[in-house]
């Protein structure tokens, strides 16, 4: 204690910044009191020499001391040592991220990253050279990701000691692409380029910073890590072609739930496909391609072929079971789970029916996708032929789900019985329920036979119980107490390729709302003596994104009852189906701007709610930077193909096409040669004719733009906004709008409530585009809510006694309009109705809606013919003009 | 007193039943129609049998019928007919409208809207009560013959604002909407005229359905009835079906390559 007193008191005396860095120093330490003496000699050392080392010192060496390694604290003095030597000025940034790996328990890179700095400070160089290396290297290693970086600063190390001047070059390359490679790869590039370099060490550099075609090809072509993000819209595309509902993927590490270990390739949760963040199983960068297509494809068959609508009810019935035979504690659990709670031993119970439901979507996906059973199958087989686990259950996988020839033992007839059982039933019924029927049916004959060898346990396993009178509901029941009486039987369970063990929990999470309300509704209607299926309720409410009409309702009412004896039209009058959403009021916001007032659609009254809506019309207050400037630079190519396009845009005025043998209008001079021809006994040309198409173009377009909230989420792979990228593609659009000479318009809008609505002018018509509108573009920034019918309507405004000919309102949003008290069908219905009355004005309106899949809701929002879906925003800034240009061509 | 027959009449007349089968009540809605001599528009995206159906009810009502193409350079002139030089004279030739205006026989401006607007304006006076043609040139107002009836095609898909049709041409029809045909008929469809067996015909539609669920995702249109029956024509002639459907559905489609490569993905599977 005396110590850390008098040390404090002694750095305090030199300089009071040392004192307190070494008071903070103490108290890191005392999770490590033995280590204490050791701090207390080197700061003692370091601050003889003088303060600002004191303190480097005192801050820097807690973090090293704390990980009480020897060797790390050895390396660390010693390039200390070698790092001084140039100057006390060099140690503070390089330490600084020392410390951030060290807190982060890295001490593998820790190590290596000593030593690279050990070796470059050792060699010599001028005093910039150094300033620069010092600012750079923390840098360009904070980029690398925690996981790769030991072996990719070991990489780095080697291109130092061949000269240090590459060490930049290499984190150039780092960026443009080296990151991409795994360990082996990136080892096998830094040897070739460091061979380039040596011959010629211009090209050996454009090599290794990939800024040369060949560094950049050799790269690419080794590169056979496969990275969800560069197969993620294609996979998306995919889905939403096969499957035709919203369905897309995404990163393993975004799941909520609670996976096993190793985690699964592949699991989903009704919304996401969850995928890895990359793949390299294989040394073929397609082969990888190919798994995560194969495993997107096999888990959207879980989707088309319905398996997490799986009914209780219905699987009971089918079973001849009319109640549950038992109540488990059912609190939330999916229709799944519960039917495996049937058994003593669930897990069997699971695995068998994952057995089946495996083996049924095989089936099916053969019936209808062959194509995919010859792509997946092998390399599903390959797999399990790896994971092999060489007991009977899965043997009976192997056979009935992937396809494959049991061994030829006793076991083997037994699944090759089952197999024929379930090839028979599924063949009559190919519903998931059917799997269901087939775990009652065999789990205790698995159980028996499959489970417990008889060889193993001494005494043989309890027997079947016996049916009584073929009642089949207290045969589970029976079974239970002897089953966990018994204990001693330990069950492995199944192992699958993939790790695709069926988890209904996780889809059951995401639409537990629904489910509720379906199980609700389901109840209620059983009272009135209406019989529904739940899981038939919650598909259509999954279907129409948790909306629930009554015609719909009454349509599968309907339906049900036809099979059934009364056909007659039920009676739902008597079900109020939405809830009454607060209301919030805000009646005293503050408003700046000029205020307009609008009427707004409630589709609950069926009427207009007049004088409804408060916008406040402003213009942004622009700030000046380089951004839009460094738009123009970014995209270059593609301004100048724009500008291209665009110029074929503009009119030409009146075109005058001769030579016709038909038209409006003779040719005069070609009658004239007609006359003298003929005068000539000549065979005169009978083209005598000129047609006039007179071109004009009259188009006035105003891009209404949504600022919500949601615009600040950030791009994958990408360190921009959505809001960044829309800008960007405003910025494109002002170009190109610019050349051909449609008179452009531009206004953003955002708000909370219906008192609350802003409206920012970014471009009036008759501005010009000039440094001011710039500046406003670079302003625009994500705001709150999108209450779009107000915006809509005071758009039209603007946009109303604009003369042209054609008008245009294009609406770029990034989602469902959305605000307080203006939610789902109501904010649809009136943003629709907004639009309708624009269109009525004659002005046509166009929407563009990004970072969004598909919705059927998209076309009841703004009509089907009349909107555009980018799912990666990415895309905007080429896709807007495209678009654009195709409205308006 | 019957109308006089037209000499033309004859050339017009569809005399092989063309193969038509129903997808809706459009059979029994034209019929109707035609019956109030009630001008007609056939609304629906390309390739979906709107000129077959034309072709069917010319036949089933046994009235000539006479199909003009529009496109941007159609001039009314096209449409009424112009003055000829013909050895040194100059002679008066009807275009197909005046044609089936005088011989009473069904007029189908296949595609409207790509027709000059000023050229849409000559229909107008033929499609209210006054049931008129105006030839210009001549100085003639030549009302129509009892039979003749106008048909127009219009796709409202992904077009060009620029080219709307406009309402006051709009509204002189009534509208059937025409879509693609459900599973089951446009496969027999797809079977029939391409001659391939059901099932085959059951794979190529439901590949279309498929790229139709990412029309909007860049197609202008899905894939139509039309590039189904193609594909089958040149599975019928050997042609491996992958190679077919790329060359006949997804090739005609669209340009960009990612989308080719998700409808690769989808032959590949389903195929
Ligand atoms: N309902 C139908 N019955 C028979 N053939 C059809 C039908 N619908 C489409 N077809 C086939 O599709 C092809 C394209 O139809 P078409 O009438 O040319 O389309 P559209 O005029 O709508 O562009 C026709 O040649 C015909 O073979
Ligand atoms: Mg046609």
């Amino acid at each position: 204690m005396d110590t850390i007193e008098e040390d404090t008191i002694w750095s305090y005396s030199l300089e009071p910044s040392f004192g307190e860095a070494v008071a903070l120093g103490y108290d890191r330490l005392t999770t490590a009191p033995d280590t204490m003496s050791c701090y207390h000699a080197l700061i003692r050392k370091a601050g003889q020499t003088g303060p600002t080392l004191g303190k480097l010192m005192a801050v820097f060496l807690p973090p090293v001391l704390v990980c009480k390694n020897n060797r790390l604290l050895k390396l660390f003095e010693h390039t200390v040592e070698i790092m001084l030597k140039k100057g006390t000025y060099t140690l503070a940034a390089p330490l600084e991220f020392l410390s951030i790996m060290l807190d982060g328990g890295d001490i593998k890179s820790a190590l290596v990253y000593l030593r690279l700095l050990s070796e470059i400070f050792s060699q010599d160089f001028s005093y910039n050279q150094s300033l620069r290396l010092c600012y750079m290297l923390p840098k360009a290693l904070g980029q690398f990701p925690p996981e790769k970086r030991t072996w990719q600063i070991r990489q780095l190390r080697r291109v130092v000691r061949e000269d240090i001047r590459l060490a930049e070059l290499f984190s150039d390359g780092m960026k443009n692409g080296l990151c991409l490679l795994s360990q082996k790869e990136l080892s096998r590039f830094i040897t070739m380029g460091l061979t380039k370099f040596r011959l010629n060490p211009d090209s050996g550099k454009k090599f290794l910073s990939l800024e040369s075609k060949l560094g950049k090809d050799t790269c690419a072509e080794m590169q056979s890590t496969v990275f969800l993000s560069q197969i993620q819209q294609a996979l998306n595309r995919y889905l939403r072609a096969r499957i035709g509902i919203q369905i897309a993927v995404r990163s393993l590490a975004l799941i909520k739930h609670e996976v096993t270990a190793p985690p699964p390739m592949v699991v989903s949760d009704g919304k996401f496909i969850y995928l890895p963040d990359e793949i390299s199983i294989f040394s073929q960068k397609y082969e990888n391609m190919e798994i995560y297509k194969c495993l997107t494809k096999l888990e959207s068959a879980y989707y088309e072929f319905h398996t997490f609508d799986f009914d209780l009810e219905k699987a009971l019935e089918r079973a001849g079971i009319l109640s549950e035979p038992f109540e488990i504690d059912s609190q939330n659990l999916s229709d799944m789970e519960r039917f495996f709670g049937f058994f003593p031993i669930k897990k069997l119970a699971c695995d068998l029916f994952t057995i089946f439901e495996h083996g049924r979507i095989r089936v099916l996906l053969y019936r209808n996708y062959p194509g995919i059973i010859r792509q997946i199958l092998p390399l599903l087989q390959r797999e399990a032929v790896r994971i092999c686990q060489n007991t009977p259950l899965f043997h009976l996988y192997a056979r009935i789900a992937l396809d494959m020839r049991p061994p030829q033992t006793d076991i083997g007839k037994f699944i090759e019985e089952y197999a024929a059982l379930f090839e028979r039933k599924i063949g009559e019924d190919d519903s998931v329920e059917t799997c269901a029927e087939l775990v009652f049916e065999t789990y205790h004959h698995a159980f028996v036979n499959l489970i417990s060898e008889p060889s193993n346990s001494p005494n043989p396993p309890p027997p079947f119980p016996e049916r009584e009178g073929g009642d089949v509901i207290t045969a589970p029941l029976s079974f239970q107490g002897r089953g966990r009486g018994r204990g001693a039987l330990i069950y492995i369970p199944l192992n699958i390729p993939f790790g695709r063990i069926l988890r209904p929990d996780i889809p059951y999470q995401t639409f537990r709302e629904f489910e509720r309300i379906a199980e609700t509704l389901k109840n209620r209607l059983k009272e009135k003596g209406i019989h529904v299926y739940k899981s038939d309720i919650k598909k259509l409410m999954i279907r129409n994104s948790g909306r629930l009409s009554a015609d719909e309702l009454k349509e599968l009412i309907f339906r049900n009852a036809k099979d059934t004896e009364n056909a007659s039209e039920p009676d739902l009058s008597w079900l109020v189906l939405s809830d009454i959403q607060s209301e919030i009021a805000m009646d005293d916001l503050p408003v700046s701007g000029t205020v307009f007032w609008y009427r707004e659609w409630d589709s609950n009254l069926n009427d207009y709610l007049h004088q409804h809506v408060r916008v406040s019309d402003r213009f942004v207050d622009g700030i000046e930077s380089d951004f839009y400037p460094s738009a123009l630079q970014r995209h270059q190519g593609l301004v100048r193909k724009i500008r291209y396009a665009f110029e074929l845009l503009k009119p030409q005025g009146l075109v005058i096409l001769r030579n016709w043998t038909e038209g409006d209008e003779f040719d005069y001079r070609a009658l004239l040669d007609f006359v003298m021809d003929k005068k000539a006994k000549l065979m005169p040309s009978d083209r005598l004719y000129i047609k006039r198409i007179k071109q004009d173009r009259d188009v006035a377009v105003l891009l209404l733009v949504d600022m919500s909230r949601s615009t600040a989420n950030a791009v994958p792979g990408n360190d921009a906004s959505v809001m960044d990228i829309e800008k960007q593609a405003l910025v494109l659009f002002c170009e190109a709008l610019d050349v051909v000479g449609d008179a452009f318009c531009i206004a953003g809008f955002s708000g909370t409530g219906r008192l609350g609505l802003d409206y920012f002018r970014i471009k009036n018509f008759d501005e010009a585009m000039d440094n001011t509108v710039r500046n406003r573009i670079s302003a625009m920034s994500p705001q709150r809510s999108t209450r779009m019918g107000g915006a809509i309507r005071h758009a039209v405004t603007q946009l109303r006694h604009h003369p042209a000919k054609v008008r245009l309102l294009l609406v770029l949003g990034d989602g469902f309009p959305n605000d307080a008290d203006y939610k789902e069908q109501y904010a649809i219905d009136d943003t629709h109705k907004a639009i309708c009355e624009a269109r009525s004005e004659n002005i046509h309106v166009k929407a563009i809606t990004v970072n969004l899949d598909e919705s059927p809701m998209l076309d009841e929002l703004y009509g089907s013919v009349h909107h555009h879906v980018i799912s990666d925003v990415r895309e905007l800034p080429d896709k807007l003009l495209r678009i654009y240009r195709a409205l308006t061509r | 007193m019957p109308a006089p027959i037209h000499p033309d009449i004859i050339s017009h007349l569809i005399e092989t039943e063309p193969y038509y089968l129903e997808t809706g009540n459009e059979i029994s809605l034209f019929k109707a129609a035609y019956h109030s001599r009630l001008p007609v528009m056939l609304k629906g995206p390309t390739g979906c049998g709107k000129t077959r159906f034309v072709e069917y009810m010319a036949y089933l009502l046994k009235v000539p019928l006479i199909t003009v193409s529009c496109h941007e350079d159609l001039f009314a002139s096209d449409l009424i007919g112009r003055f000829l030089l013909k050895n040194d004279e100059t002679v008066w030739s009807d275009g197909p409208l005046t044609r089936a205006v005088r011989m009473g026989a069904i007029c189908y401006l296949d595609e409207v809207v790509e027709a000059r607007k000023d050229t849409t304006v000559v229909i107008h006076p033929l499609t209210d009560n006054r049931r008129t043609l105006v030839i210009e040139k001549k100085g003639e107002v030549l009302p129509a013959h009892p039979d003749f009836l106008l048909i127009v095609s219009y796709n409202p898909g992904y077009q060009s604002v620029l080219k709307d049709l406009k309402q006051s041409t709009r509204q002189r029809f009534v509208s059937i909407q025409f879509n693609y045909p459900d599973i089951e008929k446009e496969s027999q469809i797809v079977a029939a005229e391409g001659n391939i067996d059901i099932e085959l015909s059951v794979k190529l539609v439901n590949l279309a359905h498929k790229i139709r669920n990412i029309r909007e995702q860049g197609l202008t249109e899905g894939a139509s009835t039309r590039l189904l029956i193609y594909a089958a024509q040149l599975i019928q002639q050997n042609i491996p079906v992958t190679e077919a459907c790329k060359t006949a559905i997804c090739l005609p489609l669209t340009d960009d390559e990612n989308l080719q490569e998700t409808m690769n993905d989808l032959i590949a599977d389903i195929f």
